[in-house]
């Protein structure tokens, strides 16, 4: 449970850090290193060159426009789940937070190493397909390009970003007014892995209806996904007819693009339940936030 | 007595071309500067290397908390660091925290509710206590179970643990009330 032998470079720029990815086909990232050490200490990857990103001046920054909110590839995980900041403009993204690992990961793991790395039963990159999230790239030609989250999750498993390129942020869309949000996760036991997580948003009209939802789901198959279907048919419903939110969850785990997990911890018949509870219980959640009458026009 | 600072050893790494990196840390309160191999964790720098052996080293994963230790404030991982990513950080194992009286109540509690029994998990759990005393965190608050899972214990089943944290946090919350006032 040793890393094997590599070479280690401080970058000091994000553009230093892909001239150096360019240079070696064996070069890695590192930033928090909560995922990558342990993997480094079990041998499943060996890179020749890691290039520590935690020392780039700015790249831990969190800015807001108003739409958006952006978190900094060097952004750890407890700064971004207690930044008040955060919790105003994203509170899906801090309320989900508190469910990755345990603070004593949370103290060193990046936000969007959480999307980099990309394991199953994740937190962040269910939030970031809900909330409609950018990736913010730097390729090694050095050019800056914007993905989107659905993309970067397209295949069932793996994240989908140009070779040789460095996340450099990611964006998430803020909360609009009277908007209602909801996390719900089922683990094993606090702090592992989800077997099922759901990340929802939601907005109501002045008869309480459905205006728009947004749905997504993680740890039932290998990659997230947005559950486009099951947000058409919650679209126009009473948001407090019980019947309609559970067979939202239905549909939403039913239309699932991918084989549901079986894994030492679960099989996929028990993915698929704890999902529908989940996600009933991240529906019912947003909407018991959203503002009773939506946003009134005056 | 266990030495800080100053007594590092490298000899095992002597005669090797192992790429190495400058790190520059303060480990309870003594700043360190040496040359260490990039590849080497931060739990083996800390116990191998500068003697301090209260942190333990078991998963080697970050799942089982015996090797937490203090950075920058922070209970962390030290496991799941390269020694080398701590540059410029401070440490605090719990050998630094052997003063005080939040460490002293944590010391008694545990002998009082038989918070142990084989010891080889309690360093962890009390780092993990001290940083929660620190943040006056709400003993039934979701935060303070989200501190308490991140360890585990094969000996004692969890309940006295808990109860002698959470008996410590009431004692440090109470107290600091108390201050306020």
């Amino acid at each position: 449970m040793k890393p094997a032998r590599f070479k280690y470079v401080r970058s000091e720029t994000a553009e230093q850090a892909v001239d150096l990815l360019r240079l070696d086909p064996g070069a890695k990232i590192l930033a928090g290193g909560q995922s990558l050490v342990p993997a480094l200490s079990a041998r499943t990857v060996s890179p020749s060159v890691l290039i520590d990103i935690m020392k780039c001046p700015g790249l831990n920054e969190v800015s807001e426009t108003k739409t958006k909110l952006t978190v900094g590839a060097t952004c750890r995980q407890s700064f971004a789940e207690k930044s008040p900041q955060v919790r105003r403009a994203t509170p899906l993204l801090s309320e989900a937070l508190g469910w990755v690992a345990m603070p004593q990961v949370r103290s060193r793991g990046t936000v969007v190493g959480c999307l980099a790395q990309g394991n199953p039963g994740a937190e962040v990159p269910a939030v970031a397909l809900a909330l409609d999230g950018e990736i913010n790239v730097l390729t090694s030609g050095g050019a800056r390009e914007t993905l989107r989250a659905a993309d970067i999750y397209a295949a069932e498993s793996g994240v989908l970003v140009p070779p040789r390129s460095m996340i450099e942020s990611a964006s998430f869309r803020t909360q609009a007014e009277g908007e209602g949000w909801g996390f719900s996760e089922i683990q094993l036991r606090q702090g592992h892995f989800a077997l099922a997580c759901c990340a929802v948003t939601m907005q109501l009209d002045e008869s309480r209806n459905v205006r728009a939802a947004s749905i997504a789901i993680g740890g039932l198959t290998a990659n997230p996904y947005r559950a486009r279907r099951a947000e058409r048919a919650l679209s126009g419903q009473n948001a407090y007819d019980d019947v309609a939110i559970r067979a939202a969850a239905h549909t939403a785990v039913a239309e699932r693009p991918w084989h549901a997990r079986t894994d030492l911890h679960a099989t996929a018949e028990f993915r698929i339940r704890v999902a529908v509870v989940a996600l009933t219980r991240a529906l019912t959640i947003a909407r018991n936030r959203c503002h009773p009458y939506g946003v009134v026009d005056q | 007595m266990i030495q800080t600072g100053g007594e590092y050893d490298f000899s095992c790494w002597e005669g090797s071309d192992e790429p190495r990196a400058e790190l520059e840390v303060t480990v309870n309160g003594k700043r360190i500067q040496t040359a260490v191999p990039v590849r080497l964790l931060l739990s083996d720098f800390l116990r191998d290397h500068l003697g301090l052996t209260a942190l333990k080293v078991s998963c080697g994963e970050g799942a089982c908390g015996t090797c937490t230790v203090i950075i920058d404030g922070e209970a962390a991982r030290s496991c799941t660091l390269l020694a080398v990513q701590t540059d410029g950080s401070e440490i605090v194992t719990l050998e630094g925290l052997n003063h005080g009286a939040d460490s002293n109540n944590l010391r008694r509690l545990f002998q009082e509710h038989h918070a142990l029994q084989c010891g080889y998990c309690t360093p962890g759990w009390l780092i993990s206590a001290h940083c929660m005393i620190e943040r006056r965190i709400d003993p039934h608050s979701d935060e303070a179970g989200g501190y308490l899972s991140g360890h585990l214990c094969r000996c004692t089943g969890y309940k006295n643990i808990c109860s002698a944290i959470h008996e410590a946090l009431l004692l440090a919350n109470t107290a600091a009330a108390g201050e306020k006032e």
